[in-house]
């Protein structure tokens, strides 16, 4: 198919999508079953899954948590940890050999040479006492006993080198402490394929690193898949990523395979209503909506699953259907035939074919037709342009007047830094300092979002706290609702942080465990004083209608609601006081995909109801695009781009905006496949010693010497809309021409 | 290293002061004439007035204590009242007795410990793991003085093979003497001390065998054997060693009762006298010399960290 | 006694999780402290999938099905997410709601049983010598004979019942055991608290001072300080009591640090709470968990070194019966009555062992980890 010539990357790979007649699997999981505990208690985490991987492609499996995606393979390859009494049943067959049924050391000859695995948290993966090259060279020798120890080390550099280790000799020498994130994962990347591996499993091999370092990992991913010409799978929550990456899908969904088949066929045209939904419900950076269609309900968990299928509590196409709740459906072949169908387990499945009962989303819909009229699968399919554009004109008056001078600022920060002090030695000397924040300015206005992003240390989350003076400013002021912030008693504090209020990220460790959630919400009527007792509680249950929970939820402890519920929680809590301005530390980005959604929809109606203004803290640009007004990129302490919704994500015009854009991975399938090459190299510096000059200078591709000189400041260039703080920004005369735009081609959504 | 090693004895050094103020200031905490208290009841006289000339007791309250410190760092500490001896030869005398019994019931914490706490986190569920785990609860529970009275009863009273009351052999003078007399204190405690110890292995080992880098070992396709020596059993030193190396200071410290028991003549038998006897010199002496000891052993816990965890370096 | 420092002094939950290791210096990384990472998503992750097992309840769920996770847990961390990534619960994790605990507990045999024993035991010692002819001092002729019919564990040098001293003797050691514990626990979790809570110079001076007094084992301490304040029952309480001081401060300081830089004791602040408010409606119920653990595990220290003093002849006065005194004197007759020590030392394990056992249930309920490094991480 003409998808696979877009995909230059995997062209030695064969032709997954031949259908019948190709070589067997190299890998199969049969009718995999995990339970954990004994007798009553036991819990199923895998009920029962199936799916198979042949030689040389990427089979993607996709789910959210709670799904048994994890499991399923620990279960298969007999790694799971022995404390926790699990039972496996089903068959694991390897090369026509069942690894469950092996003997443990026949099942040690194939782990490691034949099927290898990389894991989530690369840092805790790797042995902290060991150093990374003995760590590889240890995997060399243990299935090849007559390597000698300096050749399995020599061979542990050159892995090394091949992953993009830099100065591999030297690295190869180090503790994993001295190794970021990244580097941690390409070096289990370098373990994994060691040994040329006929099987490479990734289990959420980027889920702990930031864009930037994800798009350079999936490289790196993809390169060692093709040089030992292993069959991979990869499994994500991230449909992006998968996207991108497989060449066939397998979704899942508490514990079950809910459908499988080549990654076009199933994105394009899921059959499946989980499938559907959860392709529906994710922001998109390159086709937003007014508003996300969410999965209603929560995740499942485990225990609580019955006889049924896991989804039909939340299934928009049961419509009460008993057969739903009763009847396990089981997965069928819907289209062709082996590897090449499409297979999904929904009683319904015949009627979801017809078309006018289908409620596709204009997005999959347009990617359905993308991808059934296969040709135009290329670079730029003008149906997907299409509809990208049309939906940037729907969405643009509402952006209107934005990012324009005018209008009193709700707040107002000027100049804002925070060092912290970095000390050593016996007197505690002041030898350096972390500037986590570096002279940031910034307004907000009544009833507008604005947006703040950047990668991880680059200083949002401080700036947020900043804000409320939770953290004390180095220098700088901040100025909310004409009062001055910083610099006000501890009494004027407590009562303007009673007319700001703040959401965290995590809603498990925001809300007192101790207290109800109902007494959790109460909590700042309590503080603020003068509410009487009746009052509060018909406050809160005010509140609680408000952000859709159940009145009979008050009572529950904050561990007893699931994570969308604590969200919620923590928005009414947050707007108990009424407050005007509602300061958001990314408050998704705990949540599965499905119910971020909710929580998104749900804020946005606030906004629209009760005229909030937010400060909307993300490292998602996808969301950041969906909620913001206005957005502000963040790069090691300071604004680099700051401009209306449409102008960043349209026009970027800050090379890291840019790159940074390019890093963020699509679920749709023909942007995903352009093959996405990592924009940046490297990781961000250190904010204890950032470059001189322009911060962004040492990764930035077009840098020149004059950018090491001075500053950029954050200004507006040639009467262009937003500011960008770029020496080059200007140089070509249109901002986003010139130079850049060689950048931002590859972004045109 | 040697910076290091200099640096962390320089950070000590605030931390004896305080001790040896707080011991100091022991002597003025009790009710009457510092110096009638140091004499003892029976005191002259002069020997007070001796003991007050040598405190300064008629200078400002910190030069006296200074010229204390200054006594106590050229070795002198005064004279015990009960003895007549002074307390630096005293403690000499002592502290031999008590490192000896120390090390003795150490490598008996050892023996028991590592043994027990590896089954125990390996197989926590199979039966010698249950019957580990019960032995460790009892063991927790028995004091070591009883288990002292219990090992005199049969070792010295019933089957006559070792003395009911212990003398201080020195080990390389005659080491079947030294074990005759000093193995049933040292059994009685380090059996205690190593039921302690055995479950903090098990508890650190058992977490390093349910870590991430256990499972890529074994993902790699290494035994299980090479999984717990190679990846488990290093990770997991660390926080035993240290609650090992603080035990024998608390061993050292702690010998108080069991020296008593066995009538052993170390610093706890010292440091019992001397309280009986309201020996407030020879106290003093021996609680600077327990608080020392116990301080190097931290030393020495986090030099060997240091060692054995690349993550901490030696600055 | 002394190496009884073993357990109590060093054992409960993240001590030292909290605290930077020796020679590192701690690094001041706010992003990585405070700021969500796209890493931090993955780690909340397994920990939902791992709900059921956890003890955390989900929709009412009801609790058998709990202690069962638990228990794994307490096996070392079983009851952590099998699946990827999954490791512990951040340092910070919180305690699971109060109620919840007690509803564990209740239905925890090995409580019920550890329980009712204890509460034998006492009851036994106050009520059982008013209600029956039961005297500890009434002399008799048959002195020193081995156990017997009417004397279960014999009788002593004065020809005085040994079971019934030795019942009435759990008086004092209880007394003193809880009296001492209690004292630790007040002293050391306000000291804790404020030192935690507003770090600064107070609390590097506190930690140094509570350094030194964790230098001495704790029979040495409690001996120096009855040397200066004299025998009493009341001193006896606070000799002991000071030792474990230093303990609970840690517990308490370690916990709070974790806590706070948690997200919902930052968001107290952000609400406009002031700081007592914070740190006993907010901070101190979430760090009670470990302190009642270690409060049990130090009773059950200090009956042993309270029969140690006891032993050392510290301990009540002569006619009214101590363990430890008992097993002192038996130590001059073990040749007329080698069965005089033994009665005392039972009565002293069974106790012991039954308080050991409560606080790991207690432990296990509550979720706290049992930290391996102990004090391994301080300074």
């Amino acid at each position: 198919m003409s998808l696979r010539s877009a995909v230059p990357v995997l062209g030695g790979a064969p032709d997954p999508c031949d259908g019948p007649g190709s070589p067997a699997p190299l890998l199969s999981i049969e009718d995999l079953r995990v339970a954990f505990g004994g007798g009553d208690q036991a819990v199923a985490a895998v009920r029962g899954v199936s799916y198979e991987v042949y030689p040389g492609e990427t089979l993607g499996v996709v789910g959210e948590s709670g799904s048994g995606k994890s499991v399923t393979v620990m279960a298969a390859l007999g790694l799971l940890t022995t404390a926790t009494a699990a039972t496996v049943t089903g068959r694991v067959l390897f090369e026509g050999q069942d690894l469950l049924a092996m003997s443990a050391p026949q099942r040690r000859r194939v782990l490691g040479r034949d099927i290898a695995m990389v894991f989530q948290d690369p840092v805790s993966a790797l042995n902290p006492v060991q150093r990374i090259g003995d760590q590889i060279a240890e995997m060399i020798r243990l299935h090849e006993p007559g390597v000698s120890r300096g050749d399995a080390r020599r061979r542990a550099v050159a892995l090394l080198e091949m992953v993009g280790v830099p100065h591999p000799g030297v690295r190869a020498r180090q503790y994993p402490h001295e190794f970021s994130g990244g580097m941690c994962q390409r070096a289990v990347i370098a373990l994994a394929i060691a040994n040329r591996p006929k099987v490479l499993i990734a289990d959420e091999p980027t889920t702990a690193v930031d864009v930037s370092v994800q798009a350079q990992l999936l490289e790196v991913l993809r390169t060692a898949a093709r040089e030992t010409g292993a069959a991979t799978v990869l499994i994500s929550h991230d449909m992006g990523v998968v996207a991108e990456m497989a060449d066939r899908v397998c979704v899942m969904y508490g514990g079950r395979v809910v459908e499988t088949g080549p990654l076009a066929r199933v994105f394009g045209h899921p059959r499946h209503p989980y499938t559907e939904g959860l392709l529906a419900c994710i922001p998109r950076l390159g086709d937003p909506v007014a508003r996300l269609t969410p999965i209603p309900g929560q995740p499942p968990t485990p225990y609580l699953l019955g006889k049924g299928c896991a989804f039909a509590p939340r299934c928009a196409h049961r419509s009460g259907r008993e057969v739903c709740l009763g009847e396990r459906p089981e997965l069928v072949v819907v289209d062709g035939e082996g590897r090449g169908g499409v297979a999904a387990a929904c009683h319904f499945l015949a009627e979801r074919e017809v078309p006018g009962l289908r409620q596709a989303p204009p997005a999959a819909a347009a990617s359905a037709s993308a991808s059934a009229s296969a040709a135009s699968a290329v670079v730029s399919s003008p149906a997907a342009s299409a509809v990208s554009s049309s939906d940037s004109a729907v969405s643009s008056p509402a952006a209107g007047g934005e990012g324009r001078e005018g209008g009193g600022a709700l707040l107002e920060v000027r100049e804002l830094s925070k060092e912290y002090p970095m000390r050593s030695g016996l007197l505690g000397r002041r030898t350096g300092a972390v500037r986590a924040v570096r002279g940031l300015s910034l307004v907000v206005r009544p009833g507008e979002t604005v947006g703040l992003v950047g990668e991880s240390g680059c200083g949002k989350s401080t700036t947020a706290r900043l804000l409320m003076r939770l953290e004390e400013p180095t220098s700088g002021s901040v100025v909310f609702d004409g009062e001055e912030v910083t610099g006000a008693s501890a009494g004027r504090l407590r009562e303007l942080r009673r007319r700001m209020a703040m959401v965290f990220q995590d809603p498990k460790a925001s809300l007192n465990p101790q207290l109800s959630v109902g007494a959790n919400v109460a909590e700042p009527l309590r503080l603020a004083g003068g509410w009487s007792r009746p009052a509060r509680r018909e406050r809160v249950a005010e509140l609680f209608d408000q952000v859709g929970l159940a009145r009979h939820h008050l009572e529950r402890r904050p561990s007893e609601l699931s994570g969308g519920q604590r969200q919620r929680v923590a928005i009414a809590r947050a707007l108990a006081l009424r407050p005007k301005l509602v300061i958001m530390d990314e408050p998704v980005s705990a949540l599965d995909v499905s119910v971020q959604a909710q929580v998104l929809n749900l804020l946005a109606d606030l906004k629209a109801e009760l005229g909030l203004a937010y400060l909307f803290v993300s490292h998602d640009l996808s969301v950041v695009r969906h909620v913001s007004d206005r957005v502000a990129v963040m790069y090691l302490g300071r604004i680099v781009e700051l401009a209306g919704r449409d102008d960043i994500f349209e026009r970027p015009r800050h090379p890291y905006t840019q790159a940074l854009l390019r890093s963020v991975p699509s679920a749709e399938v023909e942007v995903a496949r352009r093959g996405r090459r990592a924009p940046l190299q490297g990781d961000p510096p250190s904010p204890l010693n950032p470059p001189e000059g322009c911060s962004f200078r040492s990764r930035c591709p077009l840098a020149e010497e004059a950018c090491g000189r001075e500053v950029p400041l954050l200004r507006v260039h040639d009467g262009l809309p937003g500011e960008v703080a770029c020496h080059l920004a200007g140089a070509g005369g249109t901002g986003a021409a010139g130079g850049p735009a060689a950048l931002s081609a590859g972004a045109g959504w | 290293m040697i910076g290091f090693v200099l640096r962390r004895l320089a950070q000590l050094v605030p931390v004896v002061v305080m001790a040896a103020l707080a011991v100091w200031a022991l002597v003025y905490a009790l009710p009457g004439d510092p110096a009638a208290v140091l004499g003892g009841v029976n005191a002259s006289d002069q020997e007070i007035e001796a003991i007050r000339q040598r405190l300064g007791l008629d200078r400002p309250v910190w030069e006296q204590f200074a010229t204390w410190l200054g006594h106590v760092v050229r070795g002198d500490m005064g004279t015990s009242i009960t003895s007549g001896h002074s307390v630096t030869s005293l403690l000499a005398t002592a502290i031999p007795a008590t490192v000896q019994l120390a090390v003795l019931a150490m490598i008996v914490v050892v023996l028991v410990a590592v043994p027990l706490g590896t089954v125990v986190a390996l197989a926590p569920r199979s039966w010698p793991g249950r019957l580990v785990k019960g032995y460790l609860s009892l063991s927790l529970a028995t004091p070591p003085f009883w288990l002292g009275l219990l090992l005199i009863l049969l070792f010295s009273v019933r089957w006559k093979l070792m003395p009911a009351s212990s003398r201080y052999v020195a080990f390389f003078d005659d080491p079947a003497g030294a074990l005759q007399n000093s193995l049933l204190p040292a059994l009685a405690l380090g059996v205690y001390s190593g039921g302690v110890l055995a479950r903090f292995v098990a508890s650190s080992l058992a977490e390093a065998m349910q870590s991430d880098y256990v499972r890529t070992a074994r993902s790699k396709g290494a035994s299980e054997v090479r999984v717990v020596v190679r990846h488990a059993a290093r990770n997991s030193m660390l926080p035993s060693l240290t609650v090992g190396a603080l035990q024998l200071g608390s061993l050292i410290g702690g010998a108080v009762v069991m020296e008593v028991l066995f009538n052993y003549p170390g610093v706890g038998k010292l440091m019992f006298t001397s309280v009986n006897g309201r020996d407030y010199a020879s106290l003093q002496g021996s609680i600077m010399f327990i608080t020392v000891v116990f301080l190097l052993l931290s030393l020495v816990v986090d030099l060997l960290y240091a060692v054995l965890d690349p993550r901490i370096r030696l600055r | 006694m002394s190496a009884a420092a073993g357990d109590a002094r060093q054992s409960v939950s993240g001590s030292g999780a909290a605290e930077p290791r020796p020679g590192e210096k701690p690094q001041p990384r706010p992003e990585e402290r405070s700021g969500p990472r796209p890493g931090e998503k993955s780690q909340a992750r397994p920990g939902e999938k791992s709900e059921p097992r956890s003890g955390e309840r989900y929709e009412g769920k009801v609790s058998v099905g709990m202690a069962v996770g638990q228990e794994a847990r307490a096996e070392g961390a079983a009851g952590r997410e099998v699946s990827s990534g999954a490791s512990a619960a951040p340092p910070g994790a919180v305690e699971p709601p109060v109620r919840g605990v007690l509803a564990t507990l209740a239905h925890d045999r090995w409580v019920h049983v550890m329980l009712g024993l204890l509460v034998l035991l006492a009851a036994g010692s106050y009520v059982l010598p008013l209600v029956a002819d039961l005297d500890y001092a009434r002399q008799s002729s048959a002195v020193l004979q081995g156990p017997s019919a009417s004397h279960w564990f014999g009788t002593d040098e004065f020809g005085r019942d040994n079971a019934v001293r030795v019942l009435v003797g759990a008086r004092s050691s209880l007394q003193v055991a809880f009296g001492a514990a209690l004292f630790a626990m007040v002293a050391g979790v306000v000291i804790g608290l404020v030192a935690g809570y507003f770090r600064g110079p107070a609390d590097a001076v506190a930690m140094r001072v509570l350094d030194v007094l964790l230098a001495l084992p704790e029979v040495v301490l409690a001996l120096v300080i009855i040397a200066v304040l004299g025998n009493s029952g009341l001193n006896l309480v606070i000799a002991i009591g000071v030792a474990f001081v230093p303990v609970f401060a840690r517990v308490t300081r370690a916990g709070v640090l974790a806590l706070r830089e948690q997200d919902f004791v930052v968001a107290s602040r952000a609400m406009g709470a002031r700081s007592p408010d914070t740190m006993a409606r907010t901070v101190l119920p979430n760090v009670l968990g470990p302190i009642v653990v270690q409060f049990v595990i130090t009773a059950a220290v200090a009956v042993v070194v309270s029969a140690a003093l006891g032993f050392l002849g510290l301990g009540p006065e002569p006619p009214t019966p101590s363990w430890g005194a008992m097993m002192q004197t038996a130590k001059s007759y073990l040749y007329q009555n080698p069965w005089y020590g033994v009665a005392p030392g039972i009565a002293l394990i069974v106790t012991v062992l039954c308080l050991d056992r409560l606080g790991a249930r207690v432990r296990i309920a509550l979720g706290v980890e049992h930290s391996g490094a102990g004090r391994g991480g301080r300074r």
